[in-house]
C-alpha cells in the first residue's frame, strides 16, 4: 500500500486562492453546489498527479478545472443546476411580465446567465475565460488545449445564442434603456 | 451609454459569484474521495492482474504437483491409465505436461472501466520461459485504450531466483527477487500498481486456487487429428473485501489433444467498489488471453551485466 499522500501548500492555495477558483467553476458549471462538485474532482485530479504538479498546483488546477468542464461534464451530460426550472427564454419572458420595471437589470443579468448555462461546454468554458478571466483568444486556446480557430468560433457562436436569448428582452422591455442594435446594447 | 453583450456578460459574471467561498472541508472531502478511489484502484488491479498470474502459475508451478498427475475425460488413455473422478484432473495433467516444457509466451491482458482513460490498458507480453532452468525473457508493452501511443515497453528477464525489468535499451535494470515470470510481470511489467495482498501474486496460492475450481466443465473437442483440440470452461469464487465485491473469475483452458500441451487460456473477471455511493462505480473488467506455442524452444538467458542482485 502506497503510503499516506501529503499535498503540501493545497490548504493554503484553496484558503487563499477558493473564492475566485470556486467563481470560475461556478460559472462553468452553472451553479455554486455544480462549481463546488467541479473543484472538487479537479482537486482529486491534482492529488492524483501531485508529484507532478506540487511545484505549480495552482496552474494546473485551473486548467484541470476547465478541461473536467468541458470534457467530463459533457460526458456525464450533466446538466447545470439553474436549468430544469423553465426554458431561458420563457423564464426571461416571465420575468419581464412579472416585473415590468426597476429591475431590468437583475432581470437581463439573470438571463445571461442561463443563457450561459444553457451553452456547450466549449462555448461556455470559452466565454468564462474570455470575459470572466479575461485572456486573450491565444491564452484561452492556450489553457483548452485547442487552435485558436475554435476559441474564435466558440466565441462567437456562444456570443451569437447569448444575444438571441436576451434579444426578447430588448423587444418586449424598455427599449428607451435598452435595445439591441447590432450587437451593441444601448 | 452604451454596453456591448460582452460587458454585460462580463459584469453579469462577476454579480453572479461575488461572495462566493469554497466549503471550509473541501479539500479534506477531495483528499478523502481520492484515498478511497485509490483503495479501490489498487484492490482492484491486485484482482485484475491475478488473472495474469493465475493464468502463469498455472503453466508455471504446477510441476510442483508431481508427473502423476492423471487425466479423464477426452484424452484419458494418454494420461498414465489413472482414473481421476474431478474434472480438474484433465486440466493439471495438461498443466503438468506443460511446465516441464520450454514455450512461448503470448499474454494479453485488458483492463476496462469505462469513461476512465486512466485506468483503460493493454498489457502486451511476448517471451520465452523454460520452468527447468527457471529462465525466460520477453517485452511487455503497454498501451492505453483510448489510443495507439505505448506507453511503456517493458524488458523483463528472469534468471534463478531474480528477475530483471528495465523501461527500455540504455536504462537501468531493476532486479527483484521472486525469480518467475508472474512476479516479473505482476509487480513490474505488468502494470505501476503493485499487489497490496501477497496471496494474489503467490504463484502456489493460486494454483491451489485454479485446483479447487468451483465449477470445470468439458467444453467440447474441435479440430481433429494434430490439430484436435480440448476446450474447459471454469469458474471461481473470490471473495470481497473493504474495497471491492465479491465477484467470479472465469475462463476457458484449450489443451492439444494430441500432446496434452496447453493451447490458450482467456480468463477474466469484473469487479466493482464496495462502496460505489462513496467512490467510483461501475464495473472494472480485466480480460487475460495467454497463447503457448513453440513447445520446447531454445532458452538461454542471462542475468543483465551490472544488475545487482
Amino acid at each position: 500500500m502506497r503510503s499516506e499522500e501529503r499535498f503540501e501548500g493545497l490548504d493554503a492555495l484553496v484558503a487563499d486562492r477558493g473564492g475566485a477558483l470556486l467563481a470560475t467553476a461556478t460559472l462553468l458549471a452553472g451553479g455554486p453546489a455544480a462549481g463546488e462538485d467541479l473543484l472538487q474532482a479537479a482537486l482529486e485530479r491534482v492529488m492524483r498527479h501531485w508529484h507532478q504538479v506540487r511545484d505549480e498546483p495552482e496552474i494546473y488546477l485551473r486548467r484541470t478545472i476547465y478541461h473536467l468542464a468541458v470534457d467530463q461534464w459533457r460526458a456525464r451530460r450533466r446538466r447545470p443546476e439553474v436549468l430544469g426550472k423553465t426554458e431561458t427564454e420563457l423564464e426571461v419572458a416571465a420575468l419581464r411580465a412579472a416585473q415590468p420595471d426597476g429591475t431590468d437589470a437583475v432581470h437581463l443579468r439573470l438571463a445571461l446567465i442561463q443563457g450561459l448555462a444553457q451553452l456547450p461546454p466549449r462555448q461556455r468554458a470559452v466565454l468564462v475565460l474570455r470575459y470572466w478571466e479575461q485572456l486573450s483568444e491565444s491564452e484561452a486556446a492556450d489553457m483548452l488545449g485547442c487552435s485558436l480557430g475554435t476559441v474564435k468560433s466558440s466565441a462567437s457562436r456562444g456570443l451569437a445564442r447569448l444575444r438571441e436569448v436576451t434579444a426578447a428582452w430588448a423587444v418586449e422591455g424598455t427599449p428607451a434603456k435598452k435595445s439591441l442594435v447590432n450587437g451593441v446594447w444601448s | 451609454m452604451t454596453r456591448t453583450i460582452e460587458d454585460l456578460l462580463a459584469a453579469s459574471m462577476r454579480e453572479e459569484v461575488v461572495g462566493l467561498t469554497p466549503a471550509p472541508d473541501l479539500v479534506a472531502r477531495a483528499a478523502k474521495r481520492h484515498r478511497q478511489r485509490t483503495r479501490i484502484r489498487l484492490a482492484a488491479s491486485v484482482t485484475g492482474t491475478a488473472g495474469i498470474a493465475a493464468a502463469v502459475a498455472i503453466g508455471l508451478t504446477v510441476a510442483s504437483s508431481g508427473p502423476g498427475a492423471v487425466r479423464t475425460g477426452p484424452g484419458a488413455a494418454k494420461a498414465g491409465g489413472q482414473a481421476a473422478s474431478s474434472p480438474q484432473a484433465p486440466l493439471v495433467a495438461a498443466m503438468t505436461t506443460s511446465a516441464q516444457l520450454s514455450y512461448r509466451l503470448h499474454l494479453v491482458n485488458t483492463s476496462m472501466w469505462p469513461g476512465r482513460d486512466l485506468i483503460n490498458w493493454y498489457a502486451d507480453y511476448t517471451g520465452v520461459y523454460d520452468p527447468r532452468t527457471r529462465s525466460g525473457a520477453g517485452v511487455n508493452i503497454l498501451r492505453r485504450q483510448s489510443g495507439s501511443k505505448v506507453d511503456g515497453r517493458i524488458q523483463v528477464r528472469i534468471v534463478g531466483d531474480n528477475y530483471y525489468t528495465r523501461s527500455g535499451n540504455g536504462k537501468p535494470w531493476f532486479t527483484g527477487r521472486g525469480g518467475t515470470l508472474v512476479q516479473a510481470l505482476v509487480l513490474n511489467g505488468g502494470r505501476a500498481w503493485a499487489p497490496t495482498n501477497g496471496a494474489s501474486a503467490d504463484p502456489a496460492v493460486l494454483l491451489a486456487a485454479v485446483r479447487r475450481l468451483g465449477s470445470v466443465k468439458f467444453a467440447g473437442k474441435s479440430g481433429s487429428g494434430a490439430r484436435a483440440l480440448d476446450t474447459y470452461n471454469f469458474r471461481y469464487n473470490i471473495a470481497g473485501d473493504g474495497s471491492v465485491k465479491p465477484h467470479w473469475l472465469t475462463g476457458t483452458i484449450v489443451v492439444h489433444d494430441q500432446s496434452d500441451l496447453i493451447a490458450k487460456i482467456t480468463m477474466q473477471t469484473s469487479v466493482t467498489g464496495a462502496h460505489p455511493q462513496l467512490a467510483d462505480g461501475g464495473w472494472l473488467t480485466f480480460k487475460t488471453v495467454m497463447t503457448f506455442s513453440d513447445y520446447g524452444v531454445p532458452v538461454s538467458v542471462q542475468a543483465p551485466a551490472g544488475a545487482g542482485g
